[in-house]
């Protein structure tokens, strides 16, 4: 019996290493034209210079998801109607979808970040790079190659009733 | 198409004309960061622009800069308080320091010879120099800066295309530290000595450092004349 015993727990052992069930693979942020919208990390909520950054990162994502889909609606969730560049961009992407067009491969990356924290006010220093990808204006226009990026940009956050929001999206002037 | 042209033109009329030049020939893409965002409004990424976005009213000292970073395996950011270094601000650099030295002005020596004004040909001719301790403070950018200029070669310059190179001053007579024996007579050769001084330095009395790159000052030069000896039979 003992014997038996331990034959099965070296079973469940060697089950147990060997196990082929595949794992979930890790959730990946950035979504595919039929994805939904990312999912805004628990960091990215906190009135901190860590949240602030979180919410930078995320908003970046969400920013290649309506890039990849043309689905504005949570970008323009985290975008103040008053900041003009995210604006420019979610008019961009709305109306190039709804036109046939796409973007497609042209994911922005954001760099390290340089953060001063005010209280309900954060500026954020970042650089976003991309390779070119390619886009189509419409359904009838011929795919074409995009630049790749490769910018200094400026995000002012402010907190509004316990959320981010971006405020700013501008262009920092070169040095 | 036209859409997105007017953009670019609205853009380029935002740049001004140094940028719009900068776009000729370049075939600009609607999603690019330079022609969606407003570039009319570009700002510096310095205490200015800190200063715009938080008012510097009631800012009784700067607010600390943080370098943020995600962490790749737990995909949470973290945060460190660092000082950058702020264009605005001057630096105090050792080229700023050389500088203030050359406008000071490094003592140039007065090469001193002996015999005199005259020597003979193949006699041990003596050059010395006499060097002045060089100490000053000054104020640069406001920062307090002490100097302390020491020689630390001598180069000899002959007059007759020769020279030679010592570490030290050399001595009057007896000492014969350094010489030379001319060759030929001259009517009239020009030695001189140059100096090469190392600086040292110090900010707002804090420790003393040395600046590799070393300064010269060229001496006048002197008139001296090289006689032939020649031997004369006299009675005793």
């Amino acid at each position: 019996m003992l014997r038996l015993v331990v034959a099965s727990s070296l079973l469940v052992l060697i089950a147990g290493c060997t196990d082929p069930e595949p794992k979930e693979p890790k959730p990946t942020t950035s979504a595919a034209p039929t994805a939904t919208a990312p999912t805004m990390p628990a960091q990215a909520k906190e009135n901190t210079p860590e949240g602030a950054s979180a919410f930078v990162a995320h908003y970046i994502e969400v920013f290649n998801y309506a890039a990849q889909t043309g689905d504005v609606s949570e970008l323009s969730q985290l975008s103040s109607p008053k900041c003009d560049g995210c604006q420019n961009y979610i008019n961009l992407y709305r109306d190039t979808y709804a036109e046939g067009g796409f973007f497609k491969d042209s994911d922005w990356k954001i760099s390290d970040l340089d953060v001063t924290f005010g209280e309900g006010r954060v500026l954020v220093f970042g650089s976003v790079s991309s390779p070119p990808g390619t886009y189509a204006e419409s359904s009838s226009a011929t795919p074409q190659p995009g630049n790749p990026e490769d910018s200094d940009l400026t995000f002012v956050l402010t907190m509004k009733s316990g959320a981010w929001t971006l405020d700013t999206l501008e262009l920092q002037a070169e040095s | 198409m036209i859409r997105w042209a007017a953009v670019f033109l609205a853009s380029a009329l935002f740049l001004g004309a140094n940028y719009t030049s900068s776009f000729a020939g370049v075939d600009v893409k609607p999603k690019d960061a330079r022609v969606q965002l407003d570039a009319g409004r570009e700002v510096p990424r310095s205490q200015q622009t800190i200063d715009r976005v938080f008012g510097t009213k009631a800012e009784t000292k700067p607010r600390p800069r943080m370098d943020c970073r995600v962490d790749p395996v737990i995909g949470r950011y973290g945060c460190r308080v660092y000082v950058p270094s702020d264009p605005d601000d001057p630096e105090l650099t050792e080229g700023a320091i050389l500088r203030a030295v050359r406008e000071l002005g490094l003592p140039s020596l007065e090469v001193q010879i002996q015999p005199g004004t005259s020597t003979l040909v193949n006699v041990p001719t003596i050059f010395y120099a006499e060097p002045e301790a060089f100490n000053r403070s000054v104020t640069l950018l406001g920062f307090d800066v002490d100097l302390i200029a020491t020689p630390v070669r001598y180069r000899w310059l002959h007059g007759d295309g020769t020279a030679s190179t010592t570490s030290k001053p050399g001595r009057p007579y007896p000492s014969t530290d350094v010489t030379y024996r001319y060759r030929q007579p001259a009517e009239a050769v020009s030695p001189r000595v140059d100096v090469t001084y190392r600086v040292r330095y110090r900010v707002d009395g804090g420790s003393w450092n040395t600046i590799d790159q070393t300064l010269l000052a060229s001496g006048p030069t002197a008139e001296l004349e090289v006689k032939e000896a020649a031997p004369v039979l006299t009675h005793p």
